[in-house]
């Protein structure tokens, strides 16, 4: 290999690691000018689990995204994977975030009775933000449902907020008890 | 405030009594614009002078009532401390809150300038409320001289509406339609026999005039300029109800529980039943600083509820024989479960929470009506409940709550798919149709409960319909016709009018 070669397998593993590094840095906070897929992928597909993940839409359903997310190494890591995700906003137009910004995932809890406690947190927000009950029904089963289809082990969700448990979410929807899953929420055409 | 409460409020009404009125004053200038003075006035009826008491805020001049009462006529109940007042005038109610620039007559709701309150001599008020009571229902005209600080109270010359009169007779049912060009100021008055619309300031104008049927239940009509008289027949019973744009008075007349043989399909008046529907608890959403949703206009879901109801209960009251109590009759907070507890305690054979609506974005638009979630809606949520189940504590608390609902939720679906039909096809919504929820309001009722979104207060379109007073009437005529409906498979008679009120 003379030098003109070896400096070209230089600049070219140079380029690949900037272009690894680029990805890295991007994985997990999909946008809608970042798709997830567009690169090629430095994992294997067996590390990865396509998840659906269910976001209010401007006609007052639940629209659907899939989204591939690395394999989680327990059903309350999927869990919080999910919460997570929801939390970082949807990538498709017509679709909005559950959640101010503010907001962040405090903890997951999987109970032995297969029941999800999802503390969501925000310092500046005493209790959630009040809307109609249809914009709340969409808050709570967009987390509610998301969870339920991708945490197989998962049976209810209920919803904290700021480490504690409220009578309703905001107003409307009673969070003294277990959610289960609810598919009536969801829009008849997955967007 | 609650009835509930009303014998505390008695005492402290008699505290603030003892204090003096300066006390009660001090507290309502609170929350009233700013007063600029006070004093008193003339008061001029006629050639009778008198001195009243009189306040001027930056917003205007109020007048005391209570005077005004004893020269004008009519009848003043004032309510407990922060709560309404009423003023009748012969069979008409007004009423109007210590705190608030509205006042109701039965359905309607009339914005003031300005709220009442505490003056010298009692409760003052402003002119534009004395307008729309003394004004409208004796054509009494009230003309302020700040100058001269004189109130002259002169009576108005008579106002000349015309009126074409209609009788029809189907299936039993007489029906006469009166349709005014405005509409007229009246009293109405029953006696055995016959019904009396009397004209209070105005003068009517005859356009076309009806021939009777023949051995129709209406047997006399008798059209003059001040009064209008309805002779029945013996068993006859006349019920009224009014239609807008044109104004228009209607009575349905049917024979009453002595109807001759070979007559039918005639609405009888409702019989007593075990079953029967006596007393609605009306539950309008949110109040005090849980304002619900908000419109892009700013429009409040806790204010536009509250008048939802109020305008729900006189409908129903008029329509029916129930007693209707509202949860709340003020801008208050009122958690979730009193709100139910209260349902419980008035032992209400119904339950019906007001809501409206908001989803992100601003095009979601339309009606729907839930009643309570109970049954886990499939197998992993059936063995989330199985789950539960395990707990002891938790065992318990399903069977209360079972015990309280499971019996009703047959009824509730039943209701919420009529209210929906009659949203739909009154009102020509968007059918968003009948759904559970998990709402707490509706948990732990002991009788059909249903919660009702009546519009998306963030589309800019049904926030502007749901700010007018008429659309809202509507709104409420379509829930009494669901209510009637639901009222007559209970009790098991025909509805109480196959009209819709608008």
């Amino acid at each position: 290999m003379n030098r003109r070669a070896a400096a070209l397998v230089v600049g070219a593993t140079a380029v690949l690691a900037i272009l690894a590094l680029a990805w890295w840095s991007t994985a997990g906070r999909q946008t809608v000018d970042t798709p997830i897929r567009q690169e090629p992928q430095p994992v294997s597909s067996a590390e990865l689990i396509n998840a659906e993940l269910y976001f209010p839409n401007t006609a007052g359903w639940l629209g659907t995204e899939s989204r591939d997310l690395p394999a989680a190494e327990s059903a309350e890591d999927r869990a919080a994977q999910v919460a997570s995700e929801l939390l970082a906003g949807p990538t498709a137009p017509g679709h909005v975030a559950p959640l101010s910004e503010a907001v962040e995932l405090a903890s997951v809890h999987l109970s032995s009775d297969g029941v999800v406690y999802l503390d969501l947190a925000a310092a500046q927000l005493p209790a959630p933000p009040v809307s109609g009950s249809r914009g709340e029904l969409l808050v709570v089963y967009s987390f509610v449902n998301s969870i339920l289809a991708n945490v197989p082990e998962a049976r209810g969700v209920v919803l904290l907020w700021n480490g504690n448990q409220r009578p309703t979410f905001a107003g409307h929807v009673d969070t003294t008890r277990p959610l289960p899953l609810e598919r009536k929420w969801l829009a008849k055409r997955a967007s | 405030m609650t009835e509930r409460f009303q014998p505390a409020l008695s005492l402290l009404i008699l505290a603030v009594g003892a204090l003096g009125p300066a006390a009660l004053a001090a507290e309502v200038e609170e929350t009233g614009p700013p007063l600029v003075e006070s004093g008193l006035v003339q008061l001029e009826v006629g050639r009778q002078r008198a001195p009243i008491g009189y306040s001027l805020t930056v917003v205007g001049p109020l007048f005391a009532l209570q005077p005004m009462v004893a020269r004008l006529g009519g009848a003043l109940e004032l309510g407990p401390l922060g709560q309404g007042h009423t003023l009748k005038l012969d069979e008409t109610e007004f009423r109007f809150g210590p705190d608030s620039p509205a006042l109701t007559e039965g359905e309607e709701i009339v914005s003031l300038s300005q709220p009442p309150r505490v003056g010298e001599g009692g409760l003052h008020v402003p002119l534009d409320l004395l307008d729309s009571t003394y004004g409208a229902r004796y054509g009494l005209e009230f003309s302020w001289q700040a100058e001269t600080l004189q109130l002259a109270v002169i009576q108005r010359p008579p106002r000349e509406v015309a009126v074409s009169v209609d009788v029809v007779r189907v299936q039993g049912v007489s029906t006469v339609v009166f349709q005014f060009s405005d509409k007229p100021r009246y009293r109405m008055v029953r006696r055995p026999g016959s019904v009396e619309l009397q004209l209070t300031g105005d003068r009517l104008r005859y356009g076309r005039r009806p021939s009777l049927p023949d051995a129709g239940l209406v047997r006399g009509l008798e059209l003059e300029p001040r009064y209008v008289r309805l002779t029945l027949a013996p068993d006859a019973v006349a019920e009224d109800y009014t239609l807008e744009r044109p104004f228009r008075l209607v009575f349905d007349v049917y024979r009453g529980a002595n109807r001759a043989p070979g007559t039918a399909a005639v609405p009888p008046p409702p019989r007593p039943s075990d079953d029967g529907i006596r007393t609605i608890v009306i539950d309008p959403g949110h109040g005090g600083s849980n304002i619900g949703a908000e419109g892009p206009a700013g429009a409040l879901e806790k204010e536009l509820t509250l008048q939802l109801a109020r305008t729900l209960r006189s409908h129903l009251e008029r329509r029916m024989p129930v007693r209707v109590v509202l949860t709340r009759n003020e801008d208050a907070e009122l958690p979730l479960d009193t709100r139910v507890a209260m349902a419980n305690q008035q032992k209400a054979d119904l339950f019906i929470s007001l809501h409206l609506n908001s989803s992100p974005g601003q095009s979601a638009q339309g009606a729907e009506t839930y009643f309570l979630n109970l049954v886990a809606s499939d197998e992993r949520a059936a063995q989330a409940a199985a789950a539960e189940n395990a707990d002891p504590l938790t065992d318990l608390q399903l069977i209360l709550w079972d015990l309280a609902q499971s019996h009703h939720m047959a009824e509730s679906q039943r209701l919420a798919g009529l209210i929906q039909e009659e949203l739909n096809e009154a009102l020509e919504l968007r059918n968003r149709g009948v759904k559970q929820a998990p709402f707490r309001v509706l948990m732990g009722a002991a009788m059909p409960a249903v919660l009702v979104e009546l519009g998306f207060l963030s589309n800019p379109l049904e926030e502007e319909r749901l700010t007018d007073p008429l659309y809202r009437s509507r709104l409420a005529g379509a829930l009494v016709d669901a209510v009637s409906r639901y009222k007559a498979i209970r009790e098991g008679v025909p509805p109480a009018t196959q009209e819709t009120l608008r």
